[in-house]
């Protein structure tokens, strides 16, 4: 029972940054591979105004959100919207986000150095009893806001015009501008929330583990993967496929040690990659000649 | 008062295709545009709703140049384009894409709705609301288009090819509501059309576009008449 | 089927014997140049190494590191460039070949060449596997995958035991060394540049096995198999439909990419002789991209100088040296050292040079020569335009050609009583609805049948049956006397079907010729080892492919346009160039998709004369058509077909003046001659 719990509770994180990773996809059909570093990001930022005794810690989380994001959209309109100009094959925004990964983790660890840092906001200490396994707040935190976020994301999108305008964009971006609509500025709105998302889960992460520059390249394999695995298209897919990826990587490194909980996890990602290419709960688009 | 094209010069990343186009369109009225395959037609339709850029000239509408703008604010100041294909939203509802169009015509509103009067004429949109716009055969589509993009409000619109790949009596039906358009918003209507001779019957004034330029205009009913015009765009020795 | 084996018209059709010869001399020179040249070049890079100076062995390095790259970035630009899947996982390849060929020949203790050709096998294996689990993927995801299995040969270098971990590989815990042996073979023993005075031998093989590499994938670059792979990066349906089989194809280039990857890797174990675990890491598998994309993806010498400009970078100082000035002039944490400034440079070449180093220079090149050329460019130009202007001149122009066209007589083989192509019974459900319902449907060769009815009557649906795109739910398709039922697009086109789509399917970037080219039946069925090698007879089959292809666009009246790129036509001879790709295949039946749809009524008049001369050398048309001018006037028959069945068939005469079909299609009886 405990490595399931304890894989649910991991699975929150992954979850919270694969939401990022659909929310990026369903707007404007890219993905963000330097996601890992605006995990750094929003942790550092949290760090840097962290001897602001005048802001709450809840002001200070809110830095690392807002740092990420604003970072976010400008990496969209300059790193990732110039480079998807081509049509559907066009791919180029992947190798172009890849490189701003390089470009921002060498930065960070100029900056701030390659070890890890303190970091002391947002930090809960103490543990609970779930059903009968003891689980930090801390991780237990993370998951209860992945699910909290996903919710809301899912309830703006069916409630508001905002998810029709979100799906029309992610759908044909030019005739979207002929209704009125810049698709910049959706595609802008979109990767600020997905990067703020990143930011808020590296300032939550941090305090558990401390902060430094790589702390987002393990993740952003692992995060990927879950929403690789739950389906791009699908904003319940991050809670599924984190359940699945955090439950089986426990228990496989539980059963047979560290390196086999990585490896089952990701060759969890292939199988459904082979078996639902759209994952499983994305839904499959036509082709029509 | 009216839609207006001044020595425009544009085209893709190597060659330009409009070479110096002026045209004018007015409130209320059906302009065709006619010429050959390359001629530059939906090049210039894409160039006044902004999805290409100007080189040169200027493109202006009642309230000044839209030269500098997005075409989401052209849309919104109310030059609207029917672009070639329809492009409805596949994924979406019928009414999805119709409630898209609407988005246009923020602070534009009052007065009737233009979009009743056309389900009241084509009732065949409202009997597919709620369906996926990609399952509807390609004139159903065409007729979504067309109301999707009278739901902006247009002062101006623009068509570019809405017979394409259309049955004739489809055909017949899309000239038939675009008079209706005509008739019931009181937008000025430029038509891009490779049937020239319908396009030539229903507007009132047609340019000709040859090579990236105004080769002849006129009444549309003069140049319907004319010989040259029936040699080279209607098929008639 | 024996019909598109047996004797290919060109040889009987090619009017000038003198031309073909001489392309067949041209190709043979640039092929012969291509190699002394990069033999020159080669052995140019190892001079220095000849007396095995101190001084050289990190020239020496250089060039190995450099040599292991290009193999691997010459693989990964088979998918990247012409397959146009972008893979991350060529790392992970790299590592499996430097990490295995040391394993078998230390821990299993496999005699070294067997080792290398073990590894190798592996890397294809798992290539072939990784192949067939990403099938249906394209762009990110296909990233994802491949990614995936990346950072799994990372971490399992990194955490398994058995490959020595930090320590490397080998490591004096395990293997009582830090270094390979280096490989003997007939008594030659191969060293690594490592000790002052031994001449690295190793450095001859590798340059060799480079060189070889570089040719190999030119001829595979310039062969059909090569097309077929842009054919596939630019819509599976589209190289499907040009005989190709997409499924195979794509696992070949596949396998043979991470085969190159496992070389450059086996090429770093001979090089360096001790393997860290710290050198795979995801940023080498990304340099491998960045080294293709730098250099050209989709050129033959992009990933060359790509390899050598990436790895020259990062081991000269100049990236450290752009990194310390940053710290003494604007600020000491600030600054970007060398990863940082890699991807600069990666962002700074999607940005200016989309096309690389190798691809921009080409295009520049193509400029100047166009230039410098103006006087006949301006006047083809001329030319083609005047064409469009009075599409009479193109009538007679290909009417002429026409005199000249000979085919064998029709199908000898078949049974002349039935009918070339029979559908019977044909229905087609999409969940529930049913698109086409109990079709029937016969056509003769010679005979040209015009599908029409309202939109949405299932005629799309008919003809993608008919090619095999969807599979029936009921039914059968039968053509020359064979059961075509649910059989592959490829199947389709090889038994003698070809199409045209609905928007033009075209090799944007391509030139006109080119696009004809890929429409021979060699883009399916060349094999990979003889796209590779290259065997005399390609030549002569390229050159006569070439002056075929010539002889078809003169037919459909782009003879002076065949150099321009196929982009650059009107959207309208587009479907012209859509038409000779189609004919290109040697087909006995052509199904075309609205080819009328955007035409002038006076550009449809044309596309009639061409199709009925089509007719009269005894092809067989499906034309699926709105346009009523050009059904009345060409068909022999037509079938009107309105929610899926059977509305009416006929003359065009009797179906035109149907009530049924007025009442639901045309909306009034069609007129014949004028409006």
């Amino acid at each position: 029972m405990e490595p399931v719990i304890l894989g649910l509770v991991l699975g929150g994180l992954y979850a919270l940054l694969a939401q990022s990773f659909v929310l990026t996809f369903i707007t404007t059909k890219t993905l963000n591979f330097a996601v890992g570093e605006f995990v750094a990001l929003g942790a550092f930022a949290t760090i840097a105004v962290s001897s602001w005794s005048w802001l709450p810690s809840f002001g200070r989380v809110a830095v690392g959100f807002l740092a990420a994001s604003v970072v976010g959209a400008l990496a969209y309109r300059f790193i990732v919207l110039p480079f998807t100009t081509q049509g559907e094959h066009d791919t180029r925004w992947l190798l172009s986000t890849v490189a701003l990964s390089f470009v921002m983790l060498n930065l960070i660890t100029n900056v701030e150095g390659p070890s890890p840092q303190r970091s002391d906001t947002a930090r809960i200490s103490g543990s609970v009893d779930v059903l009968g396994v003891g689980v930090s707040k801390q991780q237990l935190l993370l998951a209860v806001l992945a699910v909290v976020i996903s919710l809301i994301l899912i309830v703006v999108s069916q409630r508001t015009s905002i998810g029709l305008v979100m799906r029309a964009v992610s759908q044909d971006p030019e005739t979207t501008s002929l209704m009125g609509i810049s698709p910049r500025l959706v595609g802008m709105g979109a990767y600020a929330v997905a990067m703020g998302l990143a930011g808020l889960a590296g300032v939550l992460y941090a305090a558990t583990v401390g902060a430094s520059p790589v702390m987002g390249a393990p993740l952003l394999v692992a995060s990927i993967a879950v929403a690789v695995i739950g389906g791009l298209g699908s904003l319940w897919g991050p809670l599924l496929g984190g359940a699945l990826y955090g439950v089986l990587s426990e228990v496989a490194s539980f059963q047979y040690g560290a390196i086999w909980g990585e490896t089952a996890g990701l060759l969890l990602v292939i199988a459904v990659l082979v078996w639902k290419p759209e994952g499983l709960l994305g839904r499959r688009m036509e082709v029509k000649l | 008062m009216s839609l207006v094209i001044d020595n425009v010069e544009s085209g893709y990343d190597r060659a330009p295709i409009l070479h110096g186009v002026s045209m004018r369109v007015d409130p209320g009225e059906l302009v065709a545009v006619v010429g050959s395959n390359g001629a530059g037609k939906t090049t210039l339709v894409r160039t006044i709703s902004g999805l290409l850029a100007v080189r040169s000239g200027d493109v202006a509408d009642d309230d000044g140049s839209l030269t500098k703008l997005t075409p989401a604010k052209r849309a919104r100041r109310g030059t609207v384009m029917v672009p070639e294909g329809r492009k409805l939203f596949p994924q979406l509802t019928v009414g999805q894409n119709i409630e898209l169009g609407r988005r246009a015509a923020r602070g534009r509103t009052g007065g009737q709705d233009p979009v009743e009067a056309l389900l009241e004429a084509f009732p065949i949109v409202k009997e597919r609301w709620g369906q996926q716009a990609n399952l509807l055969s390609g004139g159903e589509q065409q007729m979504v288009a067309l109301t999707r993009a009278v739901a902006a409000r247009p002062r101006y619109l623009l068509l570019d090819e809405p017979s394409l790949g259309l049955s004739p009596l489809k055909t017949l039906d899309v000239f038939r509501l675009i008079e209706l358009i005509r008739e019931r918003t009181g937008a000025g209507i430029l038509l891009v059309e490779q049937m020239a001779d319908q396009a030539l019957a229903a507007a009132d004034r047609a340019y000709v576009l040859e090579h990236g330029r105004v080769s002849m205009e006129g009444p549309a009913a003069e140049l319907r008449a004319s010989d040259e015009i029936r040699r080279a765009y209607l098929g008639v020795a | 089927m024996s019909t598109i084996e047996k004797s290919p018209p060109t040889s009987a059709a090619a009017p000038e014997p003198q031309r073909p010869r001489s392309h067949v001399r041209s190709a043979l020179r640039g092929d012969i140049l291509f190699a002394v040249v990069a033999f020159g070049i080669a052995v140019l890079a190892i001079l220095p190494g000849r007396d095995g100076a101190g001084t050289s062995i990190s020239t020496m390095q250089l060039v190995a590191s450099m040599a292991a790259m290009t193999v691997a970035a010459v693989g990964l630009n088979l998918l990247v460039g012409y397959t146009k899947l972008v893979s991350l996982g060529q790392g992970g390849f790299y590592a499996i070949g430097a990490y295995a060929s040391a394993y078998l020949t230390l821990d299993v203790g496999l005699p070294p060449l067997l080792a290398i050709l073990g590894a190798l096998a592996l890397c294809g294996a798992i290539g072939a596997v990784v192949a067939v689990s990403s099938m249906r993927l394209r762009g990110p995801q296909f990233a994802v995958i491949t990614l995936v299995l990346a950072v799994l040969v990372e971490r399992i270098l990194n955490e398994g035991n058995a490959f020595g971990r930090l320590a490397g590989y080998p490591n004096y815990a395990e293997h009582d060394t830090t270094s390979m042996e280096p490989v003997s073979v007939f008594g030659i023993t191969f060293r690594p540049p490592m000790i002052a005075g031994e001449v690295a031998t190793v450095m001859v093989p590798i340059v060799v096995v480079t060189v070889l590499v570089l040719i190999i994938a030119r001829n595979i670059a310039k062969s059909p198999w090569g097309s077929s792979l842009s054919a596939i990066g630019e819509s599976e349906m589209l190289a499907a439909h040009l005989g190709v089989n997409v499924f195979r194809r794509k696992i070949s280039v596949f396998v043979l990419a991470s085969v190159l990857g496992g070389l450059g890797g086996v090429i770093v174990t001979q090089a360096f002789a001790h393997l860290q675990p710290e050198t795979f890491d995801i940023y080498l598998t990304i340099t491998i991209v960045l080294a293709v994309v730098f250099g050209g993806s989709g050129t033959i010498l992009g990933p060359l100088v790509g390899a050598v400009a990436i790895v020259w970078l990062e081991q000269s100082d100049i990236l450290a040296e752009i990194g310390s000035f940053q710290q003494e002039n604007i600020s000491d944490t600030w600054y970007l050292s060398t990863s940082g400034l890699v991807g600069v440079l990666f962002i700074l070449t999607l940005f200016l040079m989309p096309r690389g180093i190798v691809g921009t220079a080409g295009q520049l090149l193509a400029t100047v020569v166009r230039k410098s050329a103006a006087d006949p460019d301006a006047a083809s130009t001329e030319g083609s335009a005047s064409t469009a202007d009075h599409p009479a001149v193109t009538t007679t122009a290909s009417t002429d050609q026409h005199a000249r066209v000979e085919r064998p007589p029709v199908a000898a083989g078949a049974d002349t009583s039935e009918s070339m192509l029979r559908i019977s019974g044909l229905s087609k459900n999409f969940g529930g609805l049913r698109a086409v319902a109990e079709m029937d449907l016969a056509v003769d060769g010679g005979q040209i049948h015009a599908i029409i009815g309202p939109n949405g009557a299932g005629k799309s649906t008919l003809a993608n049956l008919l090619t095999g795109v969807y599979q029936p739910t009921e039914g059968t398709v039968t053509f020359l006397g064979r059961d075509l039922t649910g059989q592959a697009p490829h199947h389709v086109s090889r038994a003698g079907v070809a199409r045209t789509f609905q928007t033009p399917q075209l090799f944007h970037d391509a030139t006109v010729r080119a696009n004809v080219l890929a429409g021979f039946a060699d883009t399916g069925r060349t094999p990979l080892w003889a796209a590779a090698l290259k065997p005399p007879g390609r030549y002569r089959r390229d050159a006569e492919m070439r002056a075929e292809a010539d002889r078809l666009l003169d037919l459909v009246g782009l003879g002076d346009v065949a150099d321009l790129r196929a982009s650059e036509l009107p959207y309208g001879k587009q479907r012209y160039l859509e038409i000779a790709r189609a004919l290109a295949s040697d087909p006995q039946l052509i199904v075309l998709d609205e080819p009328a749809a955007g035409l002038l009524a006076t550009e449809s008049v044309v596309l009639g004369d061409l199709l009925l001369s089509l007719r009269e050398e005894g092809f067989a048309l499906v034309v699926v058509e709105h346009h009523m001018d050009l059904v009345a006037r060409i068909a022999d028959q037509v079938t009107c077909m309105d929610q899926g069945r059977l509305l009416a068939r006929g003359t065009p005469a009797e179906v035109l003046s149907d009530e049924a079909v007025v009442a639901a299609y045309l909306g009034k009886p069609h007129e014949e001659g004028t409006h």
